[in-house]
């Protein structure tokens, strides 16, 4: 047995240790088996002490702390055996059964070894009259005093264990006898004999040699802490006041330890807080719902929303409505207002008018719950549509706090009278002109009418309410005068001033939007009666609904936050733009708008009615126009959206990128519910491709559209066979067996990390075979449907292994999980890092063959319509196959693009961020698709081949080229043509094809051939020997 | 020939291994008396053999008593009569055996040849699994139970039954421990001789 190399990493014990557990333990420090088999040694130890149901339950611990201490030799954290010692001993520490028991007495001599201070526990121990029979109780406790020389105190120690007949009272005799004779030769040798004392102590309380150096909390360094009491008296006194738990108080001695921070200036702390608290009582208010105390209690200084950036910020109810979490208890019947809740969101108010009505048992009555189902399942797109003309609509849904619209008025009239003040002086003077009594009345009226939404919505929104109320009001006077040309520089300065909210702003500019479209609607008119009558019947709540042309009252907090999202920093300034473009067309399709708004009153009515307002007759009306106005609406939108894109395209392109954002979001964001239910059946049919969406978003990383097409596709949809659904954020721990979901895995180590998660490689448990996991947090959907779209679309095709295969990946609202095989070879940057280190002769060879792999697997996945967009040598893992070659195999699909959900031929715009992978389409400015992953290719082969990332420079005539020079022995024609075809592609993608061939001949002459075997056999063992 | 020289040259004796066995006999004897802290660890010197530090004792009643037996020993090894040296370490109060060092020994070699055996093993080799026992030895605190009593060793000879015995030796039990446990160390050989090294401790619960 060779303990000698690893001795000093085992800790001694007092009891000496079992040779044959010791090996195993040193052995399962380097070999993932007997780590699997402590692992589960430990489990079972632990399910024992869980399901113990005989009457002694120590035996279980003592058995497992025992075992805990010989199978992890170092005793450190790994074994967790200190944690486990104290739990035992608080849980029996009063128990009568374990009061003399000898196992317990040794747990608790092990225990205080532990501390710096053992004689206190252990005088407490005795005046709990703990374990006082046993003789190991009182020899251990006088070795504490005659390790630090007090012999007199040990001795009377032990006198105290003779009065007790502590058992084996030999045992006791002879240590009591051994006192005296190290006493003696204490006298006699004096001083000298302290340095032998000193090894003694080292060696008796087990710790290591030089107890300063290695001091800690665990190891007691008893000398020095005794020295404090050898000026106490002479005379012992062993019986003090019981405590009422020694584990508490010898946790007390350990407290003050741990907390060694040292002083120093904490100036800006008190900042912090306070900005802090402001914001929390905020939310607060809110989310209770007190209508009138947030607006009473705002200090004058509160900026307009607040000061934080919102740029990314993402609302949860988009998707969502509130997450499950087990910390909260929600104050509403959540399973009823998202009864339906991708496409519906029902208020209380209207689930109280449901059971109203479900009440009163009338036959018309009966009709109108009928019309009401109609409408729930078809109503949604519609309604979503019809907002999109109008823009975004949803200010108004900040009222939603207010359960009544009593309330709301109440709240709305606070705010003008109040809160107006403030904000207006925070804003250039310009706004303040927004005196437009009629607009005002608008506003006015408009609000109250909103049904009210769930209040879980405010917890997200904070304090956007209030700003609102006001900010649409004087927004909408600037818009209104000129109605169609947009007042670009007057937009401009406002956000300015307000840059940083831009909730708040985007909420605003919906609502310029939505007055600004009022004047244009043939509907206008009627929107005037409702008014008249302006007392705050219910009835003209519906009328009022109806004329404005809203849809709020259909309005889903959804899709409000949708919008929210939608509104960055910088569009503000397009969405004044933008309004003018809805505007242009509402003038076009006038006689479209006029119906659409129409429409819109009939469902508002219906609706509104729900919540039990409105006279029946009403109602059947709406329900009349509703199918009718279903068809209609769709065909609009395509045709708005087309109109869209060809009105900015020749009329506005000093801002077209920025506004071309704008509208895709807006769009996408508006369209997509609408569309995955015009895809859904189909897509059940035939298990195929999902309609593409009608539009190009610039930026195909943005999280919501991930989100938005991830719904088009009804994830997990096909792919639901190994999406595992989970629960919480399974902690993967090295060593340790976890569980997720039904699965055991033993996590062996980390192999990476990176931005978006870490690696880890695992034995999967049940099928005994080593694993990759990849932890990311928030949980990755889009790599798992990216995979499994690959494995799909390439079934039967020759490369389809050279993909990342996901075996199972598992989904929790936290985090997720993806399992996948583990390549025991490493990545092509393991691969190069080798060649370059060994200064192998003549490298070419193997990177004209690595580049031909790359090339075959790019094409392969491009001609499936996915760009892999994240193609770097990390992202290429070495494959051993079994005619002793190597192939590569593409991972991480974090940032691919599925180019079959956007139209044929899109382009994007938004830059790549990887260093030295970004592609001269970004550097220029160009639109770019399948570039990237061709660029990178050319950058990885660069690598390849000059063992250097690419850098990359214009000639004289415009065109790309790579800085370095190409070493002698190579290829020149071929790697230059290569390099320019991949860095050039000015007219398109390059031919894949064309290239391919080129590598594929070239590799194909004799010398190449046979040279290439060899370099590969080589470079296979260098990486098995990594 | 200059193979054959160079084997002569190289060769080690019946009686030059029995020295070696003895040499290692007495290092290794003092290494666990300091290791086991048997004795104050100021009664020891560092002495370098073997590429290690060893400590040896200064005490002149433990060298002596080392020297003598270990002489006796020798002889004894040449006539080929010894089976197994044991360390025995006891409680001095209860005379209760703790621990047990057996270095047995095994003849290999052309036996017949007698007296002038050689083996022609390198002396260096030897010396390097010699270096790797003491290591074992001194990394046996790692899994050895504590001897917080006070502790006294003695050494038992085993050997076949035609031994004469010396004057002031005298038989004695062999010496049992019980709920034993055993660890083996390496083994080294000379080619004439080969010792094995083990320890055997209680193993207490």
């Amino acid at each position: 047995m060779d303990f000698d190399l690893s001795k000093e990493n085992i800790q001694p014990l007092r009891r000496g240790r079992n040779a044959q557990q010791l090996e195993i333990a040193i052995q399962a420090q380097s070999n993932p088996e007997y780590q699997v088999q402590l692992a589960l040694q430990k489990e079972h130890f632990e399910m024992l002490i869980r399901t113990y149901q005989g009457d002694d339950p120590l035996e279980t611990y003592y058995n497992y702390i025992m075992w805990l201490e010989q199978a992890y030799p170092k005793n450190g954290h790994e074994g967790n055996s200190d944690a486990l010692l104290e739990r035992c001993l608080q849980q029996f520490e009063d128990d009568p059964r374990y009061r003399n028991d000898l196992r317990f007495c040794k747990l608790w001599i092990k225990y205080i070894d532990k501390f710096p201070n053992p004689v206190e526990l252990y005088m407490m121990m005795k005046s709990k009259n703990l374990c006082t029979g046993w003789a190991d109780f009182y020899k251990a406790w006088a070795y504490y005093y005659e390790a630090a020389g007090d012999f007199a105190k040990a001795n009377s120690v032990f006198q105290e264990g003779k009065k007790n007949l502590a058992q084996p009272y030999e045992e006791l005799e002879i240590a009591h006898k051994n006192l005296f004779v190290a006493a003696g030769e204490h006298v006699v040798y004096g001083p000298n004999k302290l340095r032998l004392n000193e090894r003694r102590t080292a060696l008796t309380s087990l710790t290591p040699y030089e107890p300063d150096k290695t001091h800690s909390i665990q190891l007691p360094t008893s000398n020095r802490s005794l020295f404090v009491y050898e000026d106490q008296a002479t005379s012992l006194s062993l019986d003090g006041a019981a405590p009422r738990s020694i584990i508490t108080a010898a946790k007390r001695q350990e407290a003050p330890k741990e907390n060694t921070i040292k002083p120093g200036p904490w100036t800006t702390v008190p900042q912090k807080k306070q900005l802090l608290a402001s914001f929390k009582s905020n939310a607060f208010a809110i989310l209770e719902d007190e209508q009138d105390v947030p607006v009473g209690c705002l200090p004058p200084n509160v900026p307009n929303s607040c000061l934080e950036n919102y740029s990314d910020y993402h609302c949860p109810l988009f998707n969502h409505p509130d997450p499950d979490r087990p910390d909260v208890v929600f104050g509403y019947p959540k399973h009823r207002v998202y009864a339906e809740y991708p496409n519906k969101e029902y208020s209380i108010e209207e689930l109280r008018a449901l059971r109203y009505q479900r009440r009163k048992i009338e036959p018309l009555n009966l009709f109108v719950d009928h019309s009401e189902e109609v409408i729930v399942i078809q109503d949604p797109p519609i309604l979503q549509q019809q907002q999109e003309p109008s823009a975004v609509l949803d200010p108004v849904a900040f009222g939603s706090p207010w359960k009544s619209t009593m309330e709301h008025q109440n709240f709305l009239q606070d705010v003008f009278s109040k809160s107006n003040e403030h904000r207006i002086s925070a804003l250039p003077p310009k706004f303040v002109i927004a005196e437009d009594s009629p607009c005002r009345q608008d506003v006015q009226q408009k609000n109250p009418f909103l049904l009210t939404f769930s209040p879980q919505d405010n917890q997200s929104l904070q304090q956007a309410p209030r700003c609102d109320a006001f900010n649409i009001f004087e927004q909408s006077d600037q818009e209104f005068p000129p109605l169609a040309p947009p007042k670009g520089n007057a937009m401009k300065t406002a956000f300015r001033t307000l840059n940083a909210d831009e909730v708040e702003t985007g909420s605003r500019g919906g609502m310029d939007v939505a007055t600004a479209a009022q004047p244009a609607d043939g509907a206008r008119p009627m929107t005037v009666a409702p008014f008249s009558d302006s007392s705050s019947s219910s009835c003209h709540d519906d009328m009022d609904d109806g004329a404005v042309g809203f849809d709020e009252s259909c309005l889903d907090t959804q899709q409000f936050h949708f919008n929210l999202n939608v509104m960055k920093v910088s569009t503000p300034q397009n969405k004044g733009q933008a309004t003018a473009v809805v505007k242009e067309e509402e003038k076009l399709m006038n006689t479209k708008k006029a119906l659409f708004s129409e429409n819109n009153k009939g469902l508002s009515t219906i609706f509104e009615e729900k919540s039990g307002y409105t006279s029946s007759s009403l109602s059947s009306g709406g329900t009349a126009t509703k199918s009718s106005v279903y068809g209609f609406n769709q065909n609009k939108i395509s045709t708005i959206s087309e109109e869209h894109n060809s009105y900015l395209e020749q009329n506005m392109k000093a801002n077209e990128a920025l506004r071309r954002s704008l509208l895709g979001n807006l769009m996408e964001d508006v369209l997509s519910p609408a569309a995955s239910i015009q895809t859904q059946p189909r897509k059940r049919e035939q298990l195929e491709r999902v309609t593409p969406l009608h539009y190009i978003p610039s930026d195909p990383f943005n999280p919501q559209l991930i989100e938005s097409l991830l719904d088009r596709v009804s994830f997990p949809g096909v792919h639901a066979q190994d999406y595992v659904e989970i629960k919480g954020n399974p902690r993967l721990v090295k060593k340790e067996i976890v569980n997720i979901g039904r699965d055991s895995y033993f996590v062996d180590n980390m192999l990476g990390r990176g931005q978006f998660g870490t690696i880890y490689k695992a034995t999967d448990m049940d099928k005994s075979c080593v694993v990759a996991l990849k932890h990311q947090k928030p949980p990755n959907k889009w790599e798992y449907y990216i995979c499994k779209e690959i494995k799909a679309r390439l079934r039967g095709h020759p490369l389809s292994d050279r993909f990342m295969e996901v075996s199972v990946g598992y989904f929790s609202k936290q985090a997720s999980v993806l399992v996948s095989q583990f390549e025991q070879l490493g990545s092509l940057l393991d691969a190069i890092n080798i060649l370059k280190k060994n200064v192998m002769k003549n490298t070419e060879n193997l990177a004209l063959y690595f580049t031909l792999q790359m090339l075959q697997i790019v094409k392969a996945m491009h001609e499936v319509q996915i760009i892999h967009g994240d193609i770097k040598p990390d992202n290429f893992l070495v494959v051993h196959l079994s005619n002793n070659t190597l192939s590569l195999k593409l991972i991480d699909f974090g940032r691919s693009i599925d180019m079959a959900l956007f139209p044929t031929g899109a382009n994007f715009t938004c830059p790549i961020t990887t260093e030295d992978f970004i592609c001269c389409e970004v550097r220029d400015g160009r639109p770019w698709s399948y570039h990237t992953d061709i660029f990178c290719v050319a950058a990885s082969a660069h690598v390849l081949l000059l063992h250097d990332y690419m850098q990359t420079r214009k000639d004289k005539t415009g065109l790309w080229t790579i800085a370095m020079r190409l070493p002698r022995y190579a290829k020149a024609d071929l790697w230059a043509d290569f390099f320019a075809a991949c860095l050039n592609q000015q007219s398109g993608p390059a031919n894949l094809d064309q290239l391919e061939a080129r590598f594929e001949t070239e590799l194909k002459t004799q010398q190449r051939h046979n040279s290439l075997q060899l370099q590969l056999n080589s470079i296979i063992n260098m990486l098995r020997k990594r | 020939m200059t193979t054959a020289a160079v084997k002569n040259k190289s060769a080690i004796t019946l009686k030059g291994s029995s020295d070696i066995l003895c040499d290692y006999l007495n290092y290794g004897i003092n290494s666990i008396l300091f290791q086991r802290g048997l004795y104050p660890s100021e009664d020891f010197q560092a002495t370098e053999n073997y590429g290690l530090n060893i400590l040896m004792s200064t005490n002149n009643k433990i060298k002596e008593f080392l020297a003598t037996t270990l002489g006796q020993l020798k002889e004894w090894l040449i006539k080929r009569t010894v089976n197994r040296v044991a360390l025995i370490i006891t409680n001095v109060k209860t005379l209760e055996v703790m621990e047990r060092w057996d270095f047995t020994i095994e003849y290999e070699g052309n036996i017949e040849d007698g007296e002038a055996q050689t083996s022609d093993k390198p002396l260096k080799q030897i010396k390097n699994e010699i270096r790797d026992v003491l290591r074992q030895i001194a990394s046996s605190v790692s899994y050895l139970p504590l001897l917080d009593c006070l502790c006294s060793f003695d050494i038992q000879i085993y050997t076949t039954n035609d031994v004469e015995l010396p004057e002031k030796w005298a038989l004695a039990e062999p010496a049992n421990i019980k709920n034993a446990q055993s660890v083996k160390m390496r083994s080294f050989s000379t080619q004439i001789h080969k010792m094995d090294t083990a320890v055997t401790y209680r193993n207490e619960d």
